[in-house]
């Protein structure tokens, strides 16, 4: 059964040990009076400056840190107190209800806010929806946060692999270089001159940033050595090689991932 | 001056547990985000009592209005008022014992 739902069964109000953070005497005190008289919540603390706040938070472990959003340094000071209680919701109350305002403070690990429209029943209200994991937001700031939340995904997606693309023959040569092959002997395994395994060998360091050809094994580490490339006797230099065997072993170990991109999708390396 | 309804209600409830021991009843009649709007208010709702955000001074009375003037300064730290020389930090005790001083007056008006 949901919390909320068993302390609706019992009739018991849920008791939200709630910190009081505000540098204005007014604000706080009458915070204070106020949510002291409301039952499901209960003042565990005030505080009128960060240090306090923090020494607050630690000491009496609310469940909620009720900020003002005119606090001293905002929602850099909202990042503090919540490091200090990691356990608590952090509401902020009285912010402008706009795109910028509340982004600034979700993204300062507000859990809520409370509009500086809002009446004092509506705060003590919001602390018991915010508590509860909700939110009521006007549908503008709902797509802002949305939006954001898309973007962030997008931004810690593996970035695609960046430089010029391997060829075939390039990658054949990686494994070969991972066996610990001298040029002469990738020149004999691929059956082509030495001359031009010179030239490959060269180009692959170069694409991947390498200076030497001992780095190669280095970079690639273990996943160089589970595929090495077969000599294949018909192949020609600039064929296409579907990347059949390497996405379906089942005990292959990822590649690093600018060289995964390019195993993915190995087509569009080679055009 | 820029009422937030959470201030006029916060105002109002701290207020009001104190000056009911008094036998005194406190409702806010209007809250008003601007003075010109708020001037004909004052007349129009026969406030008893005005008080006056964003206040640097003792607000001078509203022209018509016979209310009192209370002033809170922009950042809530001080209260000017009633009389030119009362300054004193705005707490909830200061806030109370200033409304009941204005007692004489029925209805407080916020704006």
């Amino acid at each position: 059964m949901e919390p909320s739902a068993w302390r609706g069964a019992c009739s018991v109000p849920f008791v939200r040990e709630t910190l009081v953070v505000s540098a204005i005497c007014f604000l706080r005190q009458s915070l204070v009076e106020i949510l002291g008289r409301a039952p499901e919540v209960r003042v565990s603390g005030e505080a009128a400056n960060l240090d306090r706040a923090v020494e607050v938070a630690r000491a009496t472990r609310p469940t909620i840190v009720l900020l003002d959003a005119a606090f001293p340094g905002g929602t850099q000071s909202a990042q503090i107190i919540g490091a200090a209680a990691p356990d608590a919701s952090l509401i902020a109350l009285g912010i402008r209800e706009t795109e910028q305002d509340v982004l600034a403070w979700a993204e300062a690990g507000a859990a809520g806010y409370v509009p500086n429209t809002a009446s004092v029943d509506d705060l003590i209200e919001l602390i018991g929806q915010i508590s509860r994991g909700e939110q009521a937001c006007p549908s503008n700031i709902a797509g802002s946060l949305l939006r954001r939340v898309a973007a962030s995904r997008r931004a810690e997606a593996p970035a695609p692999a960046a430089g010029p693309p391997l060829t075939r023959r390039e990658i054949e040569i990686i494994g070969l270089l991972s066996e610990g092959l001298s040029n002469k002997d990738i020149a004999r395994r691929l059956r082509i001159s030495l001359g031009t395994t010179k030239s490959h060998v060269h180009n692959l360091l170069g694409k991947l940033g390498l200076p030497r050809r001992a780095d190669v094994m280095a970079r690639m580490g273990p996943w160089a050595e589970i595929a090495p490339p077969k000599p294949n006797p018909a192949s020609r230099p600039n064929e296409i090689n579907p990347p059949s065997g390497r996405a379906t072993r089942p005990n292959e170990i990822s590649p690093p991932p600018a060289l995964a991109a390019l195993l993915i999708d190995p087509h569009s390396t080679l055009r | 001056m820029g009422a937030s309804p959470f201030l006029a209600d916060l105002i109002r409830r701290v207020a009001e547990a104190r000056l009911q021991a008094a036998g005194v009843h406190i409702v806010v009649i209007a809250e008003f985000e601007d003075l010109e709007a708020a001037r004909g208010g004052v007349r129009e709702l026969r406030a008893d009592i005005v008080i006056l955000g964003g206040a640097e001074a003792l607000p001078a009375p509203i022209e018509g209005g016979p209310a009192p003037m209370l002033g809170l300064s922009a950042d809530l730290t001080t209260i000017y008022g009633p009389g030119k020389d009362n300054i004193a930090g705005l707490t909830p005790e200061n806030l109370a014992m200033r409304l009941l001083q204005c007692s004489a007056t029925r209805r407080p008006l916020l704006y």
